[in-house]
Parts: structure tokens; sequence; C-alpha cells
């Protein structure tokens, strides 16, 4: 048998009887220089596109990222994210009911990845390390050393700046004054935040604006008749006076002290200038090692915890008799270049404080949802007697409650005011979720991947209607106006929560809508075909910014009520209606292909043709289909961005807002803001791209397919 | 191999194709059948008797498909009869249906649904036209792999599956639904000659057990074998009707001698 491989003589070759062992194919050599070699340098052309290439995405990338982390100002994205997640109208105290609806969805998402999929251990890796990321970097920040803030310094232009501090830590104060425009380069001046006295708008911008803006106002004096009169106060907490140090006369020569903090916790400083003499000319303060308090809605938290209660601007005022609380906000841009450190510091850290509390909560739901899958599908408890007996008990329950709850819906209909109608349709609402949730409980207890498919099902479906619960909200429960889950009126609807749901209800919609009019089209009734081709046709042939408008001007004069539809549902109808075409025509690509022998299998199987549009043909079709299916779903999303035309802010109407609002000064942050909606559309674009491949490799999919 | 093994009963009388009797279980009476201006079956008398296996040899381009596929009315024919256990086929969606279910085919390209497992191809039909439950019809399918020796490959799917157990989960789709009568164009002629023997050795089985069968087939062999009588066709008329003795020995129409030569 060993030597069977050599010819045994002259031409003849017989093989040994038994064939040699199966062996494991040999590892191929997949290092990254060979991998290069082969790919990137096979040919003299290959190594100079390659070359030319890589040098022109790297240029483009590095002046990009250099833009990114040394000039760019991300407080626009980070410090409006509630914003640009539900729009300017949302009511605040009831964000968290589109947080739990989040969770919700994160939950069942990582639930079915368990089931129906696999977690790409990449995405897996990514999200913990971002995740890790967020609790690092702001620790990491704060060994940064503390950006020294620049403060304008000007007879009736006092700031007041809160600031924490820990015991012992030592705080520089430099006076420098202000003689000559150009002594003061713009390297000078550190990108450094500071708390705006006047903090309604809650946000913080970069000294370096205030010295173009004030230098330009104010001028500068000549130096002999320069003359200044001012003290520079520490106070504490409440308002006793720590420390005062007097700039007086006729210097122009810089002028420093340092101040050490007693003990850990509040501090503010501010600029007295002298009653009788306050001098002429400005000067700049510059103040070194000091924290100064930001006002990040997740960072008050931690800020709060570790100095104690954070003091309210107003606070100040009432013992610095002689500050000017300034209201201007300067709208210019900073133009010089920070450090990476500041970059970490100033950027990164306060945009992973606003983050990371959301995120945190999504990881861990999710993580939970995803182990609880892997334990659904893993364990297994059987499947009694006794289960189908509390199966059949909780489906003709659930069953009577469906139809008695059509029953009270349809008396409210009729009678919208009732409140004992409203209690029983609230009532009977939580215990179909209830029994929807031990219907699914009970399938995931018998441990068979069917049956837990089932129960996930089931879960997906009855989240529909509590997320519609979740974000409309009830009139009332029990006689009394509901004021804890109170009604959010759609008008308050913006920001990605508009985005999403707009494309979430057109693109479920309008699927199931398309494959109807695709076979309907193909219908043999003349009639049907007819109307379905005409249909479609007509919505292709229309920009959807046409049909908007249909729906926002013109649905109304039709009568009928339909003016008094919610405007967001006449949008979801039209967006609907536009897919709907689209999806019809490529589900009939979908449909053409089927080879006819498929048609004539089922029918010579006895199947009627209900049965082979639905087993046969439709699930081949789909399938074929799924990326062309995909894309049109992506560009829905993507089209979604056209309703700000008619009076709704979605993601990009929202940015739009908060970029033209002049009071709250982000005018200038135009780069930013919609490089940060346009990497949030990519993100969302991406996933759905994802889930589709996905989707195209179960099944038969998964198999090569040149073989079928 | 079987355990449903029935033995088959001697047919008693080589059919003539112009006398049909009350025991057969297809009738075809004058069939005329045109593609456009084509006339592709020509004034077909033929009777199949219950239990009988019919093979039906001819060039290409003779007409056998066309033939047998009106026979479970894939194809529609313009003027003549057939009669399916007494039903008659006609535009009538229920007779259709009623009789497809009698009816089992399997086709030269498998057709199996590429996007179900085997044992989803083989109950689908079961659970929807018989309306078997669940778990009865995956009994019935697996029992039947078993019978076409392919119960291991039950949850890979058709694209999976070499040709020869492809054709195979074909034939276990259609007894599925056991049918009285089952048709077969030309089963293995997409097939390796390996893969050949295995479906060949599935379809004796099936005759033995005394399935009335109509096979249209290019495999002398089987035909000598098997069949009780042989069909010869061209143009789309019937040749010569008679038992394999007759055709492989004592042919007597010109076209059929000269077919066999080129053939054996
Ligand atoms: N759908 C059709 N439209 C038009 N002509 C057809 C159609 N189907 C078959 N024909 C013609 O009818 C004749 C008989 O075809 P059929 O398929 O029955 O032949 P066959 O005997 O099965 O041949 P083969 O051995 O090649 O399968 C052929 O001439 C063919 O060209
Ligand atoms: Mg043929």
């Amino acid at each position: 048998m060993d030597k069977g491989l050599q010819p045994t003589n002259g031409d003849v070759y017989v093989a040994s009887a038994e064939p040699p062992e199966a062996r494991r194919p040999p590892i191929a050599e997949t290092g990254a220089i060979r991998w290069a070699r082969e790919n990137l340098f096979k040919t003299r052309y290959d190594v100079l596109l390659t070359v030319t290439v890589a040098t022109l995405v790297g240029l483009f990338l590095y002046s990009f990222l250099d833009w990114v982390i040394f000039k760019a100002q991300w407080e626009v994205a980070f410090l409006n994210l509630r914003t640009h997640s539900l729009g300017l109208s949302f009511p605040r105290e009831q964000i968290w009911r589109v947080d739990m609806v989040v969770l919700i969805v994160i939950f069942l998402s990582l639930f079915s990845v368990a089931v129906w999929g696999s977690m790409n251990a990449f995405l897996r890796r990514s999200v913990l390390i971002v995740l890790a990321a967020m609790y690092i970097v702001p620790i990491l920040a704060g060994f940064v050393p503390k950006t020294a803030i620049n403060v304008w310094v000007q007879e009736g232009f006092v700031r007041v700046m809160n600031f924490t501090a820990d015991a012992d830590q030592t705080i520089g104060f430099a006076v420098i004054p202000q003689t000559d425009e150009n002594a003061f380069a713009v390297s000078d001046l550190a990108a450094g935040y500071y708390e705006n006295n006047n903090r309604q708008a809650g946000t913080s911008f970069d000294t370096f604006n205030e010295r173009s803006a004030n230098v330009v106002a104010f001028g500068t004096v000549d130096p002999s008749e320069y003359d200044l009169n001012f003290r520079i106060v520490v106070v504490g907490r409440n308002g006793n006076i720590l420390e005062t140090s007097e700039f007086t006369g006729g210097s122009t020569d810089e002028f420093t002290f340092e101040w050490t903090a007693p003990r850990s916790g509040w501090y503010a400083t501010y600029v007295e200038f002298d009653e009788e003499a306050p001098g002429v000319g400005s000067a700049w303060l510059r103040l070194e090692n000091i924290e100064v308090f930001r006002s990040t809605s997740k960072g008050r938290a931690d800020v709060a915890e570790r100095y104690g209660e954070i003091p309210e601007a107003s606070a100040i005022a009432e013992f610095c008799t002689n500050c000017v609380t300034t209201t201007t906000r300067t709208s210019l841009r900073f133009e010089g270049r920070r450090t990476l450190g500041e970059f970490v510091s100033l950027q990164m850290a306060p945009a992973m404080l606003e983050t990371r509390g959301l995120f945190t909560q999504m990881v861990i739901v999710g993580g939970v949802g995803y182990l609880l899958g892997l334990a659904m599908l893993s364990l297994s408890f059987g499947a009694p007697d006794t289960i189908r007996g509390a199966e059949r008990t909780v489906t003709s329950g659930g069953g009577f409650l469906i139809l008695l709850y059509f029953g009270v819906q349809f008396s409210l209909f009729f009678n919208p005011g009732a409140v004992a109608l409203n209690q029983i349709s609230f009532l009977i609402f939580g215990t179909l979720v209830v029994i929807a949730l031990s219907y699914a409980g009970l399938q995931f207890i018998k441990g068979d991947k069917r049956d837990v498919s089932r129960g996930l099902v089931i879960l997906w479906l009855i989240s529909i209607p509590v997320i519609w619960t979740m974000l409309t909200g009830f009139a009332a429960i029990g006689g009394e106006p509901n004021t804890r889950f109170p009604i959010i009126s759609s008008q308050n609807y913006g920001g990605m929560l508009l985005t999403l749901l707009l494309s979430a209800v057109s693109i479920v919609l309008s699927f199931p809508l398309g494959v109807l009019l695709a076979l309907g089209r193909q219908s043999d009734l003349p009639v049907v075909s007819l109307t379905c081709t005409l249909f479609i046709e007509f919505v292709r042939g229309v920009p959807l910014i046409t049909l908007l408008f249909f729906g926002r001007f013109i649905l109304p004069f039709f009568g009928f009520g339909l003016g008094d539809v919610d405007l967001i549902v006449r949008t979801m109808v039209m967006l609907t209606l536009f897919t709907a075409a689209y999806m019809a025509e490529v589900v009939r690509g979908g449909l053409q292909i089927i080879p006819k022998g498929q048609i004539e299998a089922a029918q010579a199987l006895g199947l009627n043709g209900l049965w082979t549009t639905i087993f046969i043909k439709l699930p081949q079709a789909l399938r074929a289909v799924i990326p062309a299916i995909m894309g049109q779903s992506v560009s829905l999303f993507k089209d979604t961005s056209l309703v700000f035309i008619i009076g709704l802010f979605e993601m990009l109407g929202t940015m739009n807002q908060v970029l033209s609002d002049a009071q709250t000064g982000y005018t200038i942050f135009t780069r930013e803001g919609y490089l940060y909606v346009g990497v949030a559309y990519f993100l969302f674009a991406y996933l759905m791209a994802d889930i589709s491949r996905r989707v195209e490799r179960t099944g038969a999919g998964s198999i090569r397919r040149n073989d079928i | 191999m079987s355990k449903s093994q029935i033995q088959a009963q001697e047919p008693d009388e080589i059919g003539n194709p112009h006398q049909i009797g009350d025991n057969d279980v297809i009738q075809c009476i004058s069939v005329n059948k045109w593609y456009g201006d084509y006339h592709a079956l020509r004034d077909i008398n033929i009777s199949v008797k219950e239990r009988e296996v019919v093979v039906v040899i001819g060039p290409s381009g003779s007409g056998k498909s066309t033939l047998i596929r009106c026979m479970n009315r894939l194809e529609e024919h313009q003027e003549g009869q057939i009669f399916v256990d007494n039903i008659e086929l006609s535009n009538d969606l229920k007779n259709i249906n009623a009789i497809r279910r009698e009816i089992g085919m399997v086709f030269q390209q498998f057709n199996l649904f590429p996007h179900l497992t085997v044992v989803d191809n083989v109950t689908l039909a079961q659970r929807y036209v018989r309306r078997r439950s669940k778990a009865q019809s995956e009994q019935i399918a697996l029992d039947l792999l078993e019978r076409v020796g392919i119960h291991d490959q039950a949850y890979k799917y058709p694209g999976q599956l070499s040709g020869g157990q492809q054709q195979r989960v074909a034939i276990a789709r259609a007894l599925a639904m056991q049918p009285k009568i089952m048709l077969f164009d030309e089963p293995t002629s997409a097939l390796d000659p390996e893969m050949i023997k295995e479906v060949l050795d599935v379809m004796k089985e099936l005759a033995r057990s005394g399935m009335t069968m109509v096979v249209v087939t290019h495999e002398m062999g089987f035909a000598r074998e098997v069949a009780d009588r042989v069909i010869f066709m061209d143009e789309g008329r019937v040749v010569e009707v008679g038992t394999p003795e007759h055709f492989f020995q004592n042919p007597q129409h010109d076209r059929t001698k000269l077919f066999l030569s080129q053939i054996l």
C-alpha cells in the first residue's frame, strides 16, 4: 500500500487496492506580506496603481484626520445628542420612554442574533473596546495637563467662573496686559472651555474666540497710558472670600500669583474693578491648572458626586456685586491647533461622558439578551404535556382577550372620552402583553430551536404595540389626566427618532404591499393587473417630493377626515406607497427568474396556485432579490431626509435647526454638524446592509449557489 | 432493500392501443395537440392498465414528453379525451387537482425545490394537499427516503446532493403523495452512468411493488427488464406498441427498426 504511487512496471500503473487515507488540506499560507505581494504588488501596474491610490487616500485621510483631531469642534454634536436624537421640542422629562424603547429593541435584536445568527467576533470586540474606552478615556483625560484658560478682562466685561479643585491643588493666575495687538499669538492661547455665566444654553466654547473678537472691538492702549486697577477674587462655595490679589497702576509687566485650594470642593473666581478708578486698557487673565466646570449633562452627576452640589449660576451674583454677567456669546471658530492631549481631554472625554450612560445600558441589556438567547438554545427543558396544556390555555385566553380588545377599541372610537373604557382598554392591553410574554416564555422553555424561534417572533410582534404605546402614551388612566405617561403629540417628534420611525414603518409596510402589487401585476385578472400596473407606473413616474406634498397639502381636500390624520402618519403612507411601487418591480424581477420547472413540479404535486405562490415562488423570488430589497430600504431610509420640505424635522432637519439657531451659537459649526449627521446615516445604512448579507447566507443561501 | 414489496402480477394480455378496457387507469382517445401551428401529438390512442409499466421510446422531438405531460395536464390537449382514473381531464380545476393528487411525476431536471431541505421537499405537498399532520408527513418522508436509500441526507439542501441522490429525492417526493400512477420523463438523462444505476434500481423496485408507471426513457435495458409494454413514437404519433420481446427481437415497422438499429 505504501509504495502504491510508483508505477509497478513500464507504462502500466495499478493503484493499490486500498485508497490512501484522507488527509487534511494543506494549511494555506496567509501572511500579511504574502497577501500583499499576491494582491497588491503582483505586476508592475499593480504596484503603480497601489502606490498611487494609497498616496491619494493617505493624503486625504491625513488632512481629514488632522482636521478632526486638532481643529474641529465637536460640541455641536455631543452637547446636543438629545436634540439630534429626538428633535428640539421633545419633552425632556419623557426621554426615559425613548430610552426604554431603545433598550427593548436592543434586547430583542441581540436575542435574535443569538438564536438566528451568530455574533461577529469583530463586532463584539469593537463594542467592548469602545465601552472600555468610554470609561478609561475620561480618567486619562484627568492626567492631561489642564488647559490654561484665558479670560478677557475689561471694565464692564466680567466673567465669573465656577471651578472645582481637589485639596492642595495649586492654581496659577497670570495677568497679561494687553498692550500690543500682535504680542499675543494665537498659538499662545490653548483651547479651553469655561462655563459661561449665562448657562441657559448649557454649552461651552473656546476662549480663543474671545481674543479676536475683543481685540478687534476694543483695540489696544498705548503702553504709556495703560492704567488698570482690579482685584482677582477667589470665593468658596458659600461666597466667603478666600483670596484677593490686587493688580494696580500703570504696570505693563505680567503679574502672577498662585493659590492653593484648602480642600476639595467648589470655588469661583472673578475680577472686580476698582470702583473709583477702574482705569484704561484691557488684559488677559490666564488660569493654569484649573478645572472649569462644563455643563455637560452627564458629567454633572459625576462632578456633583465628587465635589458636592453644583452651585446655581445666579448664586454668585449675590456676593459679587460688581460682577457683570455677560450674555454675549462669541461666534468665532477656534482657529488654532490643539494638542492630542487636549483633543482627549476637551473633545473625547466630554463626548464619552455624555454618551456612556446609555451606551453602557445598551451593552448590558444587549449582552443579557444575547446570553439569554444562547441559553434558550442550549438548555433543553423538554416538552411535557403540562407545557402543552398551559399553552392551550394561554392561547385560548389570549384569543378571547384580543377579540375583547377590538370590541373595546371599537366602542372607544365612537366614544373617545369614556374614562371607564379607557381603563378597560389599558387593562386588557396590559394583560395581553403579559399573556404574550408567557406564551413566548413557554416556547423558550421547550428548548427546541424552532420553538425558541417562534417565541422570539411573538416577542417581536408584541414589541410593536408596546413600543407604539411607550412612544405615544395614554390619555387618561383612571379619571384624572395621565401625567406620568402622557400622550406625546407627534408634532414633538424629531431627529433620529423621526427618521427611524418613518423608515421602519415604511419599510415594514411597503414590503408586503410591494409583494402584493407584484403578484397583482402578474395576475390573470385584467382588472387587477391593470390597476397594479397603473399604480406602479404612476408612483414610479413622479418624484418622492411630489408625493410628500400630495400627502401634506392635497390629501386633506379629499375629505373623509383625511386632513385630521396626523401629518406623520400621512407621510408614512406616502413613503410606503412610494417604496412599495419600487419593491413591486424588484419582486417581479425575482418572480421572473424562477424556472418553469419549479412551478411544474409544484403543480404535478397537486399544489394549487396559492400554495405554489406562497411556498415555491415567493421564497425563491424574495431570496434572489434580498440585495435589491435591502437597497430599496436603505434608499428609503436616506430619502426620509426629504420630509423637512413638508415641515417635519428628522435627523438632518433637526441638525439644520440647531445650526441655524443664532441664539445657541452653533451657526459656525456646520462642518462638524453635517459630518456628524452623515456618519450617523452611514452607520444605520451599513447596519442594514450587513443584516441583509446575513439574511442572504441563511437557509439554502448557506450552500454554494451554483450547485442548486 | 424494500420491506413493502408486493409481488407484481403478470399482465395477462398485451394491450392493444385501440382497445380500451374498464380497468385502464389512463385512457387517451384520439388525442391531438398543437404548439401553435405545429402538430405535436397526432391522434394518440393509448391506455395504461393498473399495475402496468409502460415505457415510451422514440427519437428526440417525437412528442414523448408532450404526451406524458398531457397525462397530468401540464400541457393542454386540444382534441380528444384523456381519462385518468375515470375522471376526464378538462379545464375544471377541481378535476385537475384531483388527478394530479393521484399522479406523481419525476422530471429529467429533478425540479427539486432548492430553498427547502430534502425532508421539507418531501413533506410540503403532503401537508398542504394531503393535509397530513407535520409529524405524520415527516415520518412518511423519512420512511420513503430510507426506501430510496438516502435517509442520511434528509436535512441537507438539494444543492448539496449529487444528481442521482436528487433524482431519488424527487421520486420520494412524488411517492409521498401515495399516487396511483407515476410518470417519469427521462429520469436518468441528466445523470452520470454510475448514478443512472442507483435511480433505475429504485424504479425497478417500484415497478416490482406493483406501481402503475409510464416511463419515457432511452434506457433499453430498463425497458427490456421491467416494461410490460413498450410504445414507440415518432413525429407525434404512436408507431408501434408491443411487449419488450416483440420490440427487441421482432420489430415490425421500418421506422422502429431504424431507430432501434441506431441506438442498440
Ligand atoms: N412549449 C413548446 N412550444 C412549441 N413547441 C414545442 C414546445 N414543447 C415542445 N415543442 C415541440 O414539440 C415537439 C415534441 O416535443 P417533446 O418535448 O414532446 O419531444 P420529446 O419526444 O420529449 O423529445 P426529447 O427526447 O428530446 O425530450 C418538438 O418538436 C418540440 O420542438
Ligand atoms: Mg422530452
